[in-house]
């Protein structure tokens, strides 16, 4: 991993934290990304890995590498932060009822999981 | 200025010539000769008889040393029997006013086309703002597109309709008007231009690029639209995808978030199209998104409409973990041993 990237802060957002089947539609997942150094860096916010009950998501590589992207998701200035959320993502991420922990790896570090439960109705 | 202007109506001319005044004929010309061109041999015959004594000095007029008394002309037969229809009849009046000549549109659009067409051209983008100039102050009035008329006044500024259409631009001064058609396009394709390499990091199969979509056609701008993907499912799936994902995981997930569309036709942001991570072994393997794009006009609400060429990204990997991605006619290849 760059040096670079030990000045960016990353943070996973997620909601509703508690949902039904049918609700899985209305999942938000969200990241975002803060630097925290003194010079623009390109946060490489496609490197970011999330695990789905410890496995990796391929869903999550796919969405946070393609798509469009406000020029800050490349070079983010210092003291800025940019963020996208995604809506569509709660029926690959979350397959069935029960308990989803999603875990964020950015640049060699595990940010605390996020705990999801699904009920069946 | 594009000028454009209704075909006028014959229009009489009231205006008299010179030459229709008696002793100013035309160089060479025998002034009686010239009233029989004008006026018609008839009207001279009668003027003669009148005055033949006059003109033979019979009547006391005195004639000049080398004077020579004029004999009645002959017929000239290069006059029609008719008078000229240039020459100003009883009934005309050279004083009466002229009619005013028929109005004239010119154009102007506000974005130039991104290949370079002149601002005055006919063809716009949907939802392109147009100036239209008249000759003259009058009504205004737009087969689509708003406003759609306009009471008065010499300038009419227009935004093209959110759709492709043939629009007829008129502008009325009194009696007399003016048209112009204009053309109105959509986006009918996408082209990328990959602007950099993503880093993957040495040891990770994978492949990425920054690229910029270009919405064609250039002859005109789409400086007033945004365009989406729309998220979609992964085709062509086979070999080391096929193996190793099931078809939703392998789903595009766009975002499907309408982003603004430059002057230029550029996009106003970057798209990023990157697949890497993948775990070993490796083996041959594609997978495709054909992916709709839709555009809309930036004022306007609700899902836009279809772009006709979709974009395909196809990303394929061989047996050594080098990946490859396309998109857009954009391409980049990465070995597993890059950075």
């Amino acid at each position: 991993m760059p040096e670079t990237l030990d000045k960016i802060e990353v943070a996973l957002r997620a909601e509703p934290l508690q949902l039904t089947l049918a609700e899985r539609k209305n999942f938000k997942i969200s990241i975002a990304a803060t630097n925290r150094g003194g010079t623009t860096v390109d946060p490489e916010l496609h490197r970011a890995k999330l695990s789905v009950n410890g496995k990796e998501s391929k869903v999550w590589s796919l969405a946070i590498g393609n798509g469009k992207r406000e020029a800050k998701w490349f070079a983010l200035p210092p003291g800025e932060t940019v963020s996208l959320t995604w809506s569509a993502l709660g029926e690959s991420l979350l397959t069935g009822p029960g308990e989803f922990s999603l875990a964020l790896r950015f640049n060699e570090k595990e940010i605390p999981p996020i705990r999801v439960q699904v009920r069946p109705a | 200025m594009h000028t454009f202007a209704q075909k006028p109506k014959a229009t009489q001319q009231t205006t008299p010539a010179s030459s229709t005044v008696p002793g100013r004929a035309q160089s060479g010309l025998n002034p009686i000769h010239h009233l029989q061109r004008t006026i018609g041999n008839q009207a001279v015959q009668r003027l003669l008889e009148v005055n033949s004594a006059d003109v033979t000095g019979r009547r006391g007029l005195k004639l000049g040393k080398g004077d020579k008394p004029v004999d009645a002309p002959k017929a000239d037969p290069k006059a029609d029997p008719k008078a000229d229809p240039k020459a100003p009849k009883a009934k005309d009046k050279p004083d009466e006013p002229k009619k005013p000549a028929p109005p004239t549109i010119t154009s102007e659009t506000k974005f130039a086309a991104p290949d370079g067409t002149a601002r005055t051209r006919t063809e716009v983008g949907v939802g392109e703002m147009v100036t239209f100039t008249g000759s003259a102050g009058g009504k205004w009035t737009a087969t689509s597109g708003k406003p759609a008329t306009q009471a008065s006044g010499p300038k009419f500024e227009w935004t093209a309709p959110d759709r492709a259409n043939d629009v007829t631009i008129k502008l009325e001064v009194g009696k007399e008007s003016a048209t112009m058609k204009m053309k109105v396009l959509e986006p009918t394709e996408i082209v990328g231009v990959k602007t950099r390499n993503i880093p993957i990091g040495a040891g990770t199969a994978g492949a990425g690029m920054n690229l910029i979509f270009n919405y064609f056609p250039k002859k005109v701008s789409f400086g007033n639209v945004q365009a989406k993907e729309v998220s979609g499912p992964a085709t062509n799936i086979n070999g080391y995808f096929k193996k190793n994902f099931t078809a939703d995981e392998l789903k595009h997930n766009s975002g499907d978030t309408f982003t603004p569309i430059k002057e230029n036709n550029e996009d106003s942001v970057q798209d990023l199209a990157q697949e890497s991570g993948d775990p070993a072994p490796f083996e041959d393997g594609t997978y495709d998104w054909v992916v709709p794009n839709h555009f809309e006009v930036k004022t306007a609400a609700g899902d836009g409409k279809l772009i006709p060429k979709k974009v395909t990204q196809a990303i394929k990997i061989d047996a050594a973990g080098t990946m490859k991605i396309t998109k857009a006619t954009a391409s980049v290849e990465r070995k597993i041993t890059e950075a």
